[in-house]
């Protein structure tokens, strides 16, 4: 049985592509907006980066859903940074993650059984 | 840090594209994201894509706020349902009405003729000054030469009206037709929708044996055959072949369906007989005034030429926008849509009020949220959504509200109201009911969101959650006083509508229509020479003068306020020296049979009624006593001369009889004078019946008559007298039935405006009204302070609507009969009409004043 706050995790899915995005940038550290757009870039080899509007809107989007949380200021943080808001990834934005990243993988080994994409070697 | 460029100039002016809320949230981190990117990448590929950002992003921002507030509005509006249901049913009334006479306007004032070009279309009416006739037909030959000679333009061409009976297969019937010249097609620019128009040599008498249809008779009775083009039918028993058929938009004259050649024969044609309706179509760049000074030359010139006939009379224009929308009716539409928008108003006043009671008590809330660091403007929007929706929400029951209230209008309006039957909902009327849903939103929610917002905020949370608008009931009361100013308008000009609708049904017509039934027969001259025609009606009315039920029977060239051909004409006074006098007077005339006048119960004051054996004699004629004045004066009438038409026939008086009113009720009755039907019939003849009972009972009888004589005879416009009188009054009726149920409504929305605050007002004055009786107030003194309060707005309200009403009087003067705008009956007795009626609004909330207990309203404090 799954536990309730899966089954509302549930409701998110899919997740538009630059909410997951925002997900694994942020899961391994706080970042500030410009950091994530970097990361997002770095991570899909430059193809995908993210628009002012697009990054920001998302970042409300995911604050009002509580998947994300803005922390105060940073441990250590030089002064250019203090200017900045740091995101945090919620618990509940981790089991959103974690959902899509399932349906995601659930979706790829859909593919490769019907031979669409190649099996891992 | 760069130093802020004109790119970042830019990039901060574009975030404007986002609702404040977003930008004040994360704008300077965008900036400064930009500003980041700004230096590393392509300015040019940096751009495209963020502009692209934008357009994409910030509509998606706006929706994402809009969906909030609405989701916000449901549940404030679920929670106060109430508030909700009266004030959608409030703006669903303002609206409706106004969307339904919006249409009206819209399909007979707004709506393009259908012509190409109408604004080159043009009426051209002759004129006779001296004989006072500010408007009339052409003649045959004036037509021809005013196309022969006139420069100004493209085409001139001219119709009649001609009725044909139409037989053979099917059922005999009657049809309204006309008779068109060739050139008509040019002007009017219609064409056919199936086979071709007339053709110039069809003009010539005898060669024009061909037929155009309407499509609403080819549907009709030959139920849309493809085949009718080139097809035979019969008319007036002789056969035509059908060339075309004409759209519905094609209206000369008016209610034809039919249509022949109009048959020119100049060298028989008299330049006086002015039977022809002559329009014209502009050449480009002329002016209507250009025109009309030329066609003034041109008829001038006629003048000199044909003195007999053309002296004296002139040519005027009008465009046909003017010939067919007169200014009348859009005269009493703009006050029917002004009267409506005044309903509107006293509804967006009564919202206004519900909005500012409520917001009263969300002060807290609105207080809480601007503490809680909404911004004022967030809020705006707030209270914004929340009215639009609540306009739009109106507007679209409003609309569903119109749907059946046009309905109603297009059978409350007369046939005389042009394009009638084109009033309809369509997408223009829709535009208007956004328009007005939007208007109402913005203009009920206005004044209290500026009062929601401006609020002294500590006040208000500490104020323990009660609204503290009372302290100021200013805008409240004001808004009342307007409500009860704009009803009290609204109610004196219904009732100058009504005092002079009652006037009009007591006029009196000078004949007595009480159960007398008129109907049309025309009989064909080929088959009914002369002689035959006097016998053939002759042996009718005695047929029916001899029916069970039947009082008395009559025939006449048309009776009053009926279909029939009557016109007026030149009379003089014939002096015995056998000179005449140089004065003539335009009077009316008709022909009528023996029984005329008892039929029709005319008064006989001199002389005598008329006999079959006074065709044998001299040249006789009755004349009205209007018409006996006017030529003789004071002396007796009976036994003088008078001298007829142009070609100055002497005819012998032979009595006086009664005026009576003959085209409209409104209208004075006019001179007349009457012929003889033993001497001549007209080709299309009025039987009147007077019957003992139901007097529609005897159009069987006149059918089985008609039979018995002539089975090929259809009769037609079979109506009572009484029903004539009322299609002629229908207008006026309309009009003041219109104006009175919007009266009604503005009135009982005022009272339900005046309830709702001084109900609130008590309410809110429940600890004082519990202090005062705890110190001693009878319960009399609570329920005066109430009314006082309540009183005072109205008494503010009626003053101003009485000076609004004296406006209003002096607009509507063209329209009221026997009723001077200044009367003062209607002002002092609407007054006291509104002053009880508010009194009575007042009475409810003060009752319950006196009912409160002193112990708890003072302990809930």
């Amino acid at each position: 049985m799954k536990k309730e706050s899966d089954l509302i995790a549930a409701q998110f899915l899919p997740l538009p592509q630059a909410m997951f995005h925002i997900l694994v940038a942020l899961a391994e550290k706080d970042q500030h907006g410009y950091a994530i757009m970097q990361d997002v870039a770095a991570r899909t080899g430059g193809k995908l980066k993210l628009s002012p509007g697009t990054l920001y809107g998302s970042i409300k989007k995911m604050l009002e859903d509580g998947m994300i949380q803005e922390i105060e200021t940073r441990l250590g943080a030089s002064s250019d940074d203090e200017r900045r808001r740091y995101y945090r990834l919620t618990r509940f934005g981790r089991q959103v993650a974690a959902a899509e990243a399932e349906r995601l993988s659930a979706m790829l080994s859909h593919a490769r059984a019907t031979g669409l994409v190649p099996k891992r070697t | 840090m760069t130093p802020t460029g004109f790119p970042t100039r830019l990039y901060r002016a574009l975030l404007a594209c986002y609702p404040a809320e977003f930008r004040n949230e994360y704008g300077p981190e965008m900036l400064e994201l930009f500003r980041f990117r700004a230096q590393k990448e392509n300015a040019a590929l940096l751009w495209m894509e963020l502009l692209a950002d934008i357009a994409y992003t910030a509509p998606k921002e706006h929706l994402d706020v809009l969906l909030q507030d609405l989701r916000y509005t449901f549940r404030t509006f679920a929670r106060t349902p109430v508030f909700a249901l009266t004030a959608l049913l409030t703006l669903a009334l303002g609206t409706g009405v106004n969307t339904a006479i919006f249409s009206v306007v819209n399909a007979v004032v707004l709506r393009p003729l259908p012509f190409p070009q109408p604004e080159r279309l043009a009426r051209i009416w002759e004129m006779n000054q001296k004989l006072n006739i500010p408007f009339f037909s052409t003649s045959v030959l004036n037509y021809l030469s005013f196309r022969e000679q006139a420069k100004s333009f493209e085409a001139i061409g001219a119709y009649g009206g001609a009725n044909v009976n139409i037989t053979g297969a099917g059922e005999p019937e009657r049809l309204a037709g006309g008779t068109l010249t060739s050139s008509l097609f040019d002007v009017v620019k219609i064409h056919p929708i199936s086979g071709r128009c007339f053709r110039p040599e069809e003009e010539t008498p005898g060669r024009g044996r061909v037929a155009i249809l309407s499509e609403k008779l080819w549907r009709r009775r030959f139920a849309g055959d493809p085949h009718i083009v080139g097809r035979s039918i019969e008319l007036n028993g002789a056969a035509s072949e059908v060339v075309g058929i004409l759209p519905d938009s094609f209206r000369f004259p008016p209610t034809a369906e039919i249509w022949a050649p109009m048959p020119i024969d100049a060298a028989h044609e008299n330049r006086g007989n002015h039977v022809v309706t002559t329009v014209g179509r502009l050449r480009p760049g002329v002016t209507l005034a250009q025109a009309e000074s030329e066609m003034k030359t041109i008829a001038a010139g006629l003048g000199n030429t044909f003195p007999q006939s053309n002296e004296g009379w002139s040519v005027r224009m009008a465009t046909f926008y003017d010939w067919i929308v007169p200014e009348e009716i859009r005269t009493a539409l703009t006050i029917l849509l002004g009267a409506v928008g005044l309903v509107l108003l006293i509804a967006c006043a009564n919202v206004a009020n519900l909005m500012l009671a409520r917001a009263a008590g969300r002060s807290r809330e609105i207080a809480m949220r601007i503490t809680l660091g909404a911004g004022r403007s967030r809020l705006i929007r707030q209270l914004l959504t929340e009215n639009l929706t609540l306009g739009l929400a109106g507007g679209i029951a409003g609309i569903l509200l119109a749907f059946w209230a046009v309905a109603g209008l297009k059978r409350i309006l007369p046939p005389s109201v042009p394009r009638v039957s084109e009033i309809g909902v369509d997408g223009m009327v829709l535009a208007f009911a956004l328009l007005v849903s939007i208007f109402t939103g913005v203009l009920f929610g206005i004044v209290p969101i500026l009062q929601a917002t401006r609020r002294d905020l500590a006040g208000s949370l500490k104020e323990g959650g009660r609204g503290s608008i009372s302290s100021r009931p200013i805008l409240r009361n004001t808004l009342v006083i307007l409500e009860v100013a704009v009803g009290t308008v609204l109610v004196i000009g219904a009732s100058l509508m009504i005092r002079s609708f009652v006037n009009l049904h007591n006029v009196q017509l000078g004949f007595n229509p009480d159960r007398l039934l008129t109907a049309q027969i025309s009989l064909p001259r080929r088959k009914y020479p002369q002689a035959a025609a006097i016998a053939f009606y002759q042996d009718l009315l005695d047929r029916l003068k001899s029916a069970s039920g039947v009082t008395g029977a009559a025939i006449s060239s048309g009776v009053p306020f009926g279909a029939g051909d009557y016109t007026d004409m030149p009379a003089r006074a014939a002096g015995d020296d056998g000179r005449s006098s140089a004065e003539q007077t335009q009077a009316d005339w008709r022909i009528v049979s023996d029984d005329y006048f008892k039929v029709l119960g005319i008064p006989l004051l001199r002389g005598r009624f008329m006999t079959r054996q006074d065709a044998a004699g001299r040249p006789i004629v009755i004349v009205s006593a209007g018409l006996a004045r006017r030529l003789w004066g004071n002396q007796e009438a009976v036994g003088k001369e008078l001298e007829v038409g142009d070609a100055r026939e002497r005819l012998t008086v032979l009595g006086v009889v009664g005026d009576a009113r003959n085209n409209a009720v409104s209208d004075e009755p006019s001179a007349a004078m009457y012929f003889p039907a033993s001497a001549m019939t007209w080709s299309t003849m009025t039987v009147a019946i007077k019957t003992d009972g139901d007097e529609l009972k005897a159009a069987e009888l006149l059918r089985r008559k008609m039979k018995e004589l002539d089975a090929n005879q259809p009769i037609f416009n079979v109506r009572s007298m009484e029903q004539w009188v009322a299609a002629n009054a229908a207008e006026p009726r309309a009009y003041t039935f219109l104006l009175s149920i919007f009266a009604g409504l503005a009135l009982l929305l005022a009272c339900i405006g005046i309830y709702g605050v001084l109900s609130y007002s008590v309410a809110q004055r429940t600890s004082e009204i519990g202090l005062r009786m705890a110190l001693g107030a009878r319960q009399w003194n609570v329920l005066q302070l109430v009314i006082r309060q309540g009183m005072f707005m109205v008494a503010g309200g009626l003053l101003l609507g009485l000076g609004g009403a004296l406006a209003l009087a002096r607009l509507i003067r063209g329209m009221l009969y026997g009723v001077s705008s200044h009367d003062p009956q209607p002002f002092v007795g609407v007054s006291v009409s509104v002053l009880l009626i508010a009194l009575a609004a007042c009475l409810l909330p003060a009752m319950r004043s006196t009912r409160v207990d002193p112990v708890v309203a003072l302990r809930s404090e």
